[in-house]
């Protein structure tokens, strides 16, 4: 015990001392730090997710360059309808080598009376550039087959094997995918033929996306530039972009929708942090005001007392940010449980930011606080 | 034999409260005081004379309305904050009747207090504090938490602090006002030590007349003036 006392400490722990005075106090500020930490932690981890998870899609496309209605941009939040015919013309082009169509389609699933509304993906089963990954069961989709994203399946109660409405039409569930999930929706997959029908019959023969592959040989670039002569004059007009153009443009969407959602309640929790740090630093100054008019009038300097609440803003950020990462690694399981569209993914720069952040937190939570001990005058410790 | 330079002088010292307002107080009313070397001085008067406002005054504490306070040469008024709180670390020893001591630290983090502001690092801090409290009978209640204490050990472990960083002057607010006949006798005994045998510049303020055979020089104050004892 000596040993420890002579070697480690080095000097008097004089801030952990007046702060950890009145521990309830002590101990309920840690917790709030702790929990508008672990909510910063926590919202990052769905931002990192949705940006993997929502994204998995279409970055995981063997394909070169994707053709589009123009002015739709991306596969989440924009309209996208060509005809058919146009496989054709550009299956026929010197520098293609595949074309693999996608009609995307926003409906109503309904699963034991229950209603969910989602994405319903046409495409060519043969067609490896618009399968998505499969985790459980098989991606042929005959007639009658549809393959379900996960946490939709996790949220509706589907397995393989299992029945559902697509609109008035009966599928059998015969794979479950992954990287399907775009948080606010999830995407299902039938053959196009059944994509198609779910149309009105005068606007059957479209498609939504066109997933284009180079020959071997021809660059990405060159085909680029060949579609876009192509197509880009043709009526109606066509969008090309190349395959990191077009996840950019669906991350930028997701990003555009999520991010100042999610930054604002991450801020909400950010003041209320240092409210709470605010309160138990000025409440630890208030309260042993004797003693840091002692301090003041023995010749404390004012660095070693602005450095002695600052140890204090940052010892309780400290704990917070321990409290926050444990409480994340505690709910995170259990909230992916709760609301399986959640997936969670947080980066360590994300950690670091957030750390950032927490140190933020200590240094405005100090600053009223260092404000009330500058009044403080060391002629008062002759107060009886 | 030359005579040494006082370890703090006033002259001429006011200050005035509330100065331009119906409830104005001049405190301390043109106030010359000497406190020499190896002497212990005792400035006695009713409450509210103006006693502690005078010991404010000679450490600093607070500005003078008019006056000079000179601590070992130096006067206050020219020093900025910082200086005059660095001439306050190791040129004053407080000592108040209340103790002061910190409840959140042991007895010897407190004796420790002053070394560590001033930069002395552990284990040496520990060893001198453990030497003091050892001088002041106090062995056996290093570790021990302030409110542990009685008043009369509270009071040592206080002289212990005041004496840290071995500062010339010790300035004493009513250093018995909180202690039993015994404790304060025992107390103002070591302020005479401190004066006789470590050669402390020592300024008591008190009522208590049981100090008056202790000092070698009585002053008397009153409604803010100062004036030697007859």
């Amino acid at each position: 015990m000596t040993f420890w006392r002579v070697s480690v400490i080095r000097s008097i722990p004089l801030g952990w001392r007046l702060l950890s005075r009145d521990r309830v106090r002590f101990i309920v500020t840690v917790t709030g730090v702790g929990f508008a930490t672990a909510l910063m932690l926590f919202l990052a981890g769905v931002y990192g997710g949705v940006e993997t998870e929502s994204n998995g899609y279409v970055a995981g496309r063997p394909v070169d360059a994707w053709v589009a209605a123009n002015h739709s941009t991306n596969l989440v939040r924009s309209s996208s309808f060509l005809s058919s015919a146009w496989i054709g013309i550009l299956q026929s082009s010197e520098q293609v080598e595949s074309v693999a169509p996608l009609l995307r389609l926003i409906t109503t699933l309904t699963v034991r009376g229950k209603r969910f509304t989602a994405f319903v993906c046409g495409i060519d089963p043969a067609e490896a550039a618009t399968q998505p990954t499969i985790v459980l069961g098989h991606g042929g989709l005959g007639t009658g087959e549809i393959l379900i994203d996960r946490a939709l399946a996790r949220r509706a109660g589907l397995s393989v094997g299992d029945t559902l409405l697509v609109q008035d039409r009966e599928y059998r569930v015969s794979g479950i995918t992954t990287g399907t999930n775009v948080v606010i929706s999830q995407f299902t997959f039938v053959n196009l033929d059944g994509a198609q029908d779910l149309l009105p019959p005068s606007v059957r023969r479209v498609v939504s996306f066109l997933l284009v592959k180079a020959k071997p040989g021809v660059s990405r670039q060159t085909l680029f530039t060949s579609l876009k002569t192509e197509v880009e004059g043709g009526e109606p007009a066509l969008s090309v972009f190349t395959a990191g153009e077009f996840e950019r443009n669906n991350l930028d969407e997701m990003r555009t929708g999520l991010l100042p959602i999610l930054a604002t309640v991450a801020l909400f929790g950010g003041v209320v942090g240092t409210a709470l740090l605010t309160l138990l630093l000025y409440g630890a100054i208030l309260e042993r005001r004797e003693d840091y008019a002692l301090l003041k009038a023995i010749g404390a300097s004012r660095g070693i007392l602005w450095k002695l609440v600052l140890r204090q803003a940052l010892v309780a950020v400290a704990l917070g940010f321990l409290f926050g990462v444990l409480a994340y690694l505690a709910a995170q399981p259990l909230a992916a449980l709760l609301v399986p569209e959640l997936s969670f993914s947080l980066s360590l720069s994300a950690c670091a930011i957030i750390a950032g952040a927490s140190l933020a937190m200590g240094a405005l939570g100090a600053w009223l606080p260092l404000s009330r001990l500058e009044r403080i005058y060391p002629a008062e410790v002759f107060r009886a | 034999m030359t005579k040494t330079l006082p370890a703090a002088r006033a002259t001429a010292l006011s200050r005035d409260f509330g100065a331009g307002t119906s409830s104005a107080v001049s405190a301390v009313r043109g106030a010359n005081l000497s406190i020499p070397t190896g002497e212990m001085t005792l400035v006695m008067g009713p409450s509210g004379s103006g006693k502690t406002t005078l010991l404010s005054l000679m450490a600093g504490l607070i500005a003078p309305s008019a006056g000079v306070v000179e601590l070992a040469g130096l006067p206050l008024a020219e020093l900025s904050r910082s200086q005059l709180t660095e001439v306050r670390l190791h040129q004053v020893g407080f000592i108040f009747q209340t103790f002061r001591l910190i409840e959140a630290l042991s007895v010897i983090e407190n004796v420790e207090l002053p070394l560590y502001l001033a930069g002395v690092r552990r284990p040496t801090s520990e060893r001198r504090a453990t030497e003091l409290l050892g001088t002041l009978g106090l062995s056996n209640r290093l570790h021990a938490s302030p409110h542990s204490l009685s008043a009369g050990e509270k009071q040592r472990a206080a002289i212990a602090r005041a004496l840290a960083n071995d500062p010339p002057l010790l300035l004493a607010d009513e250093p018995t006002g909180s202690l039993d006949s015994g404790a304060g006798q025992h107390v103002t005994e070591l302020l005479h030590a401190a004066a006789h045998r470590q050669g402390k510049a020592v300024l008591v303020v008190s009522h208590d007349a049981r100090i008056r055979s202790y000092a070698d020089r009585v002053l008397e104050m009153e409604d803010g003036i100062l004036q030697e004892s007859p």
